[in-house]
């Protein structure tokens, strides 16, 4: 009995310091939330609102409306949408090629992809601009960029991906072929569906990646007209840098994508980023 | 054709499509970088790219400005990795125990992982701004510790502070997650054993807990490191180096030597280097800890 209650009041503690934590970890999504909605002038008040009094959605409709938002978010999309298509096929092509393949110089080729994972993708982005860079027709195209997403990081994911097919039973594969069916098909038909966790969990991975990198298409993207979100935002913070109401309006229609894909897969997520990570 | 090479034909296709775009868009750029630090190098095609032997290496190592991103860099490694790994580890015990809520926790932690580094680097930014930034106003007004708004970001003596706090913040839910896998790893016999032995949770996380994690650990710590030393946009964001170059990191003084300058010679020289300290730190690291477990 006596133990039962020192146990109670022990989950008690517990639980009040995991939702201290939860505070820390929200509070500025909440803090940039409620900024986004606020009115310029109430941006910087001490005390600060915590709770925006008035609440407006016109900061929502400025970065809309008045600038062009709207086609860095459709430039966003029409680049990462086909980019994480290609990503995750080559990606998965490859690791099953590894998982349950023999070919010549497999375990050397799958040493050398290895042995490049610790090569930070920051350190090459000066060769890989002067490799663009040099064929004028890739400068200033988004299709570069599908490109450049779409081959980005296949090392790791050839590394994250092998382990999952490995692990898969065999025999549905065997019987498929004695039905038949050939290589293509049976990746398709059978090994495809049964990988759905861990594909999907890449396939966040590279939504991430791709959707919210900044620097490189920077470099690639020179006209407004092709410019994605996160080029967007940056420069909206030169122009505004006092209007952290519409820029925070920005950054929220940036984040949404990310929370929704984010919450729906989540449990997905989890599982392979704690199993998978864990391999190294 | 036999069945056999049919296979090893069929595996080959499987990877091939892989295996390019990693030569041409990893393995290359890689061997190129190397190349291009021995160069005088021109992004315009019609001039003609000089070699200059290690010339941008002598220069680099006369350089204060580089040996300023590096002590950047080693602290910012030094103060973030042991933070993220110590508040994740906490929470990955507190959470590591059937409860309500703990999916919604896990969520809510992980949060700031999956948000992208402009985003929050542009919120912190203003969470720190001298005038009227939330933490002046929680440290001054509610809290009484400071007497006066804090400059955070333009006075050189403070201005990795937010940097900091940042990278310890967004890397939290990651290195969390991670302890949360290892820790459910570890077998509930040895735990009801102890139990029954009559040892306290004290002893039982040091004596099972802590040496059963130590592979996790290890992981955590090459993963961090190697993540700490790329700390690049929130720098670039927070800052741009500055005030007084007082913030430059490794990656945005390469950056800026590359892409603001043209120094593309210089800014690989400084890759380079970047990568040799990284995968040195990450060979150590492996070597030692293993040893330990052991």
């Amino acid at each position: 009995m006596q133990r039962k209650k020192s146990k109670k009041i022990i989950n008690i503690i517990v639980f009040c310091i995991l939702i201290l934590g939860a505070i820390i970890m929200t509070f500025p999504f909440y803090y940039m939330f409620i900024t986004s909605l606020k009115e310029t002038s109430y941006i910087f008040t001490v005390p600060p609102q915590l709770i925006p009094k008035p609440a407006t959605f016109q900061n929502y409709i400025t970065v809309w409306k008045e600038t062009d938002f709207a086609r860095y978010f459709v430039n966003s999309v029409t680049i990462t949408l086909p980019a994480i298509i290609l990503n995750v096929l080559l990606s998965t092509l490859t690791a099953y090629g590894f998982a349950r393949y023999n070919f010549p110089g497999k375990e050397t080729f799958f040493s050398l992809l290895i042995a490049t994972l610790a090569v930070p993708g920051l350190l090459l982005i000066i060769p890989q601009f002067d490799i663009v860079s040099k064929i004028r027709w890739l400068m200033d195209n988004k299709i570069t960029l599908i490109l450049t997403g779409g081959i980005g990081g296949i090392a790791f994911n050839a590394f994250f991906l092998r382990g999952f097919f490995e692990a898969m039973p065999v025999e549905y594969e065997e019987s498929a072929e004695l039905d038949g069916a050939n290589a293509w098909q049976r990746f398709i038909y059978i090994v495809f569906p049964q990988a759905l966790p861990p594909v999907g969990a890449l396939t966040i991975m590279s939504f991430l990646g791709i959707w919210d990198d900044y620097f490189w298409p920077s470099l690639i993207l020179t006209s407004k007209n092709n410019w994605t979100l996160p080029i967007g935002i940056m420069t909206f913070k030169g122009q505004f840098s006092v209007q952290w109401n519409v820029l925070f309006a920005g950054t929220m229609i940036s984040l949404a994508p990310v929370l929704v894909v984010y919450v729906l897969f989540q449990k997905y997520f989890i599982q392979s980023v704690s199993e998978g990570g864990l391999k190294l | 054709m036999t069945r056999k090479k049919r296979r090893k034909l069929v595996g080959l296709l499987f990877v091939l499509p892989g295996l390019i775009s990693y030569f041409a868009w990893t393995l290359y750029p890689i061997i190129k970088s190397f190349i291009m630090s021995l160069y005088k190098w021109n992004i315009n095609p019609n001039i003609p790219n000089k070699f200059i032997g290690l010339k941008n290496y002598t220069q680099l190592f006369q350089d204060l400005k580089f040996y300023v991103a590096l002590k950047n860099t080693i602290f910012y490694t030094l103060i973030t990795v042991p933070g993220q790994m110590i508040f994740g580890f906490l929470v990955a015990l507190l959470l590591n125990r059937k409860m309500k809520g703990q999916t919604l926790f896990r969520l809510l932690y992980y949060l700031p992982v999956i948000t992208s580094w402009v985003i929050v680097s542009i919120l912190f930014q203003y969470l720190f701004a001298a005038r009227g930034g939330l933490v002046n106003f929680l440290l001054k007004d509610l809290l009484h510790i400071i007497q006066k708004d804090v400059p955070w970001l333009s006075n050189p003596k403070t201005a990795m502070i937010p940097i900091y706090t940042l990278g310890i913040w967004k890397g939290i839910g990651w290195s969390m997650l991670i302890f949360l896998a290892g820790l459910q790893g570890i077998p509930k016999q040895l735990y009801e054993a102890a139990s029954l032995d009559g040892a306290n949770s004290w002893q039982t996380t040091t004596k099972i807990t802590l040496p059963l994690m130590v592979p996790t650990i290890v992981f955590e710590l090459v993963m961090l490191t190697i993540g700490g030393f790329n700390v690049f946009l929130s720098v670039y964001v927070m800052t741009g180096g500055g005030p007084m170059g007082s913030t430059e990191v490794l990656s945005s003084y390469m950056f800026k030597e590359a892409f603001d300058y043209f120094h593309f010679g210089y800014g690989s020289a400084i890759s380079v280097i970047f990568f040799l300290i990284v995968f040195t730190i990450a060979q150590i690291q492996r070597k030692l800890l293993a040893k330990r477990s052991f």
